[in-house]
Formats: structure tokens, sequence, C-alpha cells
């Protein structure tokens, strides 16, 4: 009864969050997360509102398996060669000025090398939930370059899907020894050999099998097969996270996937919120903030992290010729961090095979990143277009050339 | 660029987007939400950074509205009204073209009724009072709109005969 109670007041808490920040112009997101910080024990003023219980952990894990099943089930090759002509440029202006900005910010924080990577990584990618959902709210989905933005964001996904698959499972399983840690990317490797000759026929099988089923059925046997296979990975020594993304690729070409998404949309919203404030909860910021010096660093890695989105934008639209307000436009609007980046957080949190300081470093420069990227990103998103004209303006005044 | 081309860009992870360049230079964002919503942009000129106005429809609004714009949806009540009374009957407006030979004889001398199977059941004349139930000595000119009923097969042999002229022979009345 008690947890049931509490469950109650975390659900409450989660929404009044996320209705106070869509209030606000902002996403939910980053509030549920904030929410957990503030209200958990590691809170100021210890306020301890909430604990962190293992029924609400139960729910978490559900959500971080549905957010991957989702990343997992926009997974496509198709879909990132429609995504058109951005594809090439963006997507490796945006991984390599993206990735040396983050590894800069790791090196600054961290010395091991697992953990930079896994900085790296948060700092690298973008969110797509947060993006998408301020484009359409700000009218912004006619505009030439939310074409680019779009396409820097499915190769981002695509990406970050093979790095949590692997590196989430390095992460999570065993020590830091050479040997395991060969023994872990071998069986990483192999799954994902024995999985892709099979995807087809398994997911023509299981698609063929759930097509048939009714309504209520269709969802029980859905929710098995993504709670199933994240399970099966973990216990060939593999993650969670590698078998709910997998689950989700299994589904991205198939006749079921609009009914699948149309059907756990809300599974993933529920559990997501209810995963975002729970690694708030576990998360102590008080790392970040033990020295002015680390603070500062801190700083320097946030800055790095906005710059080099901006950089990317401006860089990929001189590469294919938009013109210079379209491209400051575009990097703008790629600034927020989110959910994927919350996700590496609690995988390194959760990581045994790193110092409990790295661990704790790690997972509170992430918090910070994405409460900062996340807030500005939406406000520089909104105000991107003025931005790239007051730039335009100010470096390239006009002279009757042609637009583009 | 301003031929009515459309151009249509997928919107990954939103849906698909289909920009129109219209003849007045302005340019019209069609775009399709993979959830059903539809939104509609307009742009004054091709280059315009910002829309002048945007529209927001659910998928019935939109499938209603696409109707209406594309002229396959609206007609007239009156027409709506006949058709339940024709029963398998149809009723056409036909204008009198100024080549027609019947241009200037009556309805009686057309012989309409005994070689096309078709009624003239009212003549309408632009700037004058119409005729409706016309007589049968009742004469119609070049411009005229005629108001037939008949079988839907034969309207068009009326089109023919008034347009071409009779297949067999008519006796001519003279001309008035």
């Amino acid at each position: 009864m008690e947890e049931l109670i509490d469950l109650a007041i975390v659900l409450g808490l989660v929404l009044g969050l996320g209705w106070l920040a869509d209030r606000l112009g902002q996403s939910p997101i980053p509030a549920y997360f904030l929410g957990g910080v503030l209200l958990g024990p590691n809170g100021p003023g210890e306020l301890g509102i909430v604990e962190p219980s293992e029924p609400l952990q139960l729910l978490a894990d559900l959500g971080l398996i549905f957010i991957l099943f989702f990343l997992g089930l926009e997974f496509s090759f198709a879909r990132v060669r429609a995504a058109g002509r951005f594809i090439a440029v963006g997507g490796s202006t945006d991984l390599i000025l993206g990735a040396a900005a983050g590894v800069i910010a790791g090196i600054l924080l961290v010395d091991d090398l697992l953990a930079v990577v896994v900085i790296a990584a948060a700092v690298y990618v973008s969110s797509s939930g947060i993006i998408v959902k301020a484009l359409s709210d700000f009218r912004r989905l006619a505009d030439r370059e939310t074409d680019l933005i779009l396409a820097v964001l499915v190769v981002e996904d695509v990406i970050i899907a093979f790095f949590l698959a692997v590196v989430g499972t390095l992460l999570l399983t065993g020590d830091a020894s050479t040997g395991e840690t060969v023994g872990t990317v071998a069986i990483a490797l192999a799954a994902l050999l024995v999985f892709g000759l099979l995807a087809r026929r398994l997911s023509r099988l299981l698609s063929r099998a759930l097509e048939r089923l009714e309504r209520e059925f269709f969802i029980i046997g859905t929710g098995a097969i993504v709670v199933g296979i994240a399970v099966l990975f973990e216990e060939i020594g593999l993650s969670i996270a590698f078998g709910a993304i997998m689950a989700g690729v299994l589904f991205s070409d198939s006749p079921v996937r609009s009914e699948i998404e149309e059907r756990f949309f809300s599974f993933r919203d529920l559990f997501g919120a209810v995963f975002f404030f729970a690694f708030g909860l576990s998360v102590n910021l008080a790392p970040i903030f033990e020295s002015a010096q680390i603070v500062a660093l801190a700083l320097v890695g946030v800055a790095l992290a906005i710059v080099a989105k901006i950089a990317a934008g401006v860089l990929t639209g001189r590469l294919t010729g938009l013109a210079l307000r379209r491209g400051v436009s575009a990097g703008n609007s790629l600034v927020a961090r989110g959910e994927f980046s919350l996700v590496l957080g609690q995988l390194a949190l959760a990581a045994t095979v790193l110092s409990v300081a790295d661990r704790e470093l790690v997972s509170a420069f992430i918090g910070v990143l994405v409460v900062v990227t996340a807030v500005l990103g939406v406000v520089t998103l909104q105000y991107s277009k003025r931005i790239g004209r007051a730039v335009e303006a100010r470096f390239e005044p006009r002279e009757g050339k042609i637009e583009t | 660029m301003s031929n009515g081309e459309v151009q249509e860009t997928r919107l990954p992870g939103v849906g698909t987007r289909y920009t129109f360049e219209l003849a007045s230079g302005g340019r019209l964002v069609a775009i399709i939400h993979n959830d059903g919503r539809r939104e509609i942009y307009s742009f004054e000129d091709s280059d315009a950074d910002d829309p002048t106005s945007v529209l927001e429809l659910r998928d019935p609004e939109a499938r209603e509205f696409g109707a209406v714009v594309a002229g396959a949806y609206m007609r007239p009540q009156v027409v709506q009204e006949l058709e339940l009374t024709l029963g398998d009957l149809e009723i056409d407006w036909i204008e009198v073209p100024s080549t027609s030979p019947l241009a200037g004889h009556s309805i009686a001398t057309c012989q309409f009724r005994r070689q096309t199977g078709v009624t003239v059941i009212a003549i309408l004349r632009e700037g004058e009072e119409s005729i409706p139930a016309p007589e049968p000595h009742e004469t119609f000119k070049a411009g005229d709109t005629l108001v037939v009923v008949g079988r839907p097969a034969d309207i068009p042999r009326f089109r023919k005969h008034l347009f071409e002229g009779p297949e067999s022979e008519i006796a001519w009345d003279a001309r008035p």
C-alpha cells in the first residue's frame, strides 16, 4: 500500500512539473529530471519528499526499455536515405564537431577513457524528442533549414542506437579487466550478427502473429516480446538497453510498426516520465559544485556543447549552399539535449566498470548539461530565425545576391 | 517555378511536406503529420522567411476541406433535391451554341422528343425572363440555355442533335 501511495505522489508531482514546464513554453523532459533532483534525497535543503524505491525503479526500468524500444523502432536505413540531401554532410559535420566538443568536455572532467566516451556521446546527441516537438509548436516545419535539422537528428538517432547498444553494454557488465571487455564486445558483435541474420524472418513471423491477435492481446503480446527480448539480452551477458533497442529494430520495417507506435506511445510517455524523475532522484549534483574549478570546467563543457551545435549548423549550411541565416538558425535549433543524454547519464551512474567518483561526476555533469541545454535550446530554437537574420545582417549585408 | 509544380519532401519523425510554388509568386506548404494532423503554411513570396498564415486541420476536416478545394464536393442544393425526385432520369443545362443549325427554330420543329427522347423543360435567356414549361411552338436562339430532362444515355444524343443538326430529315419552318 505504502508503495502505491508513493507512486501516486510521484505521478502527481510529475504531472505538476510537466504541466508547469509546458506553461512556461518548455519541454517537460528536463522538468521531470530537475524535479527528481530537487525533491529527492540529494536535493538542496534535503527536502527528501520522495525516496527512491524498488517499485519506482521497476517502473523507471520499464521507461528505459520503452524509450529505447522507440529509438529502435525509428532505426531504419531506408528512412535515413529518404531524409534527403543533408544526410551525409549534415550528419558527419555534426558528428565530428559534436563528438570533438564532447571529448574535450570529457577530458576536462574525468581521466577514465570510458567515462570520457560516455560524456562525449551525451554531448553529441541532441534531443529529437524536444526539438521535433518545438519545431512543430513554433510552426517551423515549412522552413528550408528544417530539412537539415531533421536529417541531423535522424543520423544522430541511428548512431546513438548503435552506441547505446554496445557501450551501454560495456558499462553495465563486469569489471574493467581487458579479458572481460573483449568477451563482452565479442558477445555483443555475435548477438548483432545473429540478430541481423534472423531479423527479417523473425520480424515477419512475429508481425504475422501479432496481426492476428485482437487488440488487447496485441498489446500484451508486444509487451511480452519487448520486455522478453530486453531481459534475454541481459541474460546472455549483454544489457537491457541493447535488447530493448533490438526489439525496436525488429519491428522498424514491419507492417505492425505504426500500430505498435500508436498503442505504446502512452506507455513510453508514462514510464518515461517516471524514468527521468527517478534518475533525478538518484543523481547527486554535489560533485559538480565541490570546487570552483569543477564548476568552471563543467560550464566550459556545456558552452562547448552549445557552440558545437551552432557551428555544425553554420558549417553544414555553408557546405550545402544554404543562406547564412538558415545555417545559423539550424544550429541554434539543435542545441537541446534530452532523453538519450539522460539515458547515458543513468547508465553511467549504474556502471560497475567506472569508479564511484567518476560515476557521480559523469551523471551529475550530464544532468547539468541536459537541464541547461534543454531550457536554453527551446529558447534559441524559438528565436533562431531572428538570430540567423541578425547574424546575416552583421556579417553578410545584402548585395542583391541570389537567395537560397 | 510558377507552373503549379508540387515538391514532396519527407520529414523524418514528423510526416510529409508538399510545397506548391504559386503563379502569384507565393508558396503554399502542406504538411501531413504522421498522426493525421494537417498544417497549411502560406508564404507571400517564395523566399519569405515567415509564413503569413498557418492553418491547422484534423484529419476529417482536412479531407472535407480538400474535397471542397478540389471542386469535388459541393453541388448546388437544387441539383441534389432534383436527383432525389428524378430517379433514373438526368437533368442537364445545355447552352445553345451559335453554330447550332437549330437555333431560331421552335421546339416542335426540332423534334427533340421524337428523335432523342429528351424533353426541354425550360428555356433560360440571359437578361430576359426565362420560359418555364415552354409550349412546342416556343422558339429558342443561340446563347439560350435549355434545361432538359431525359435518360442519361439520351443526353449525349440530344447534344449532338442540337450542336450538329438532326440525324433524320425534319420539316424546317420559316425563320422568324
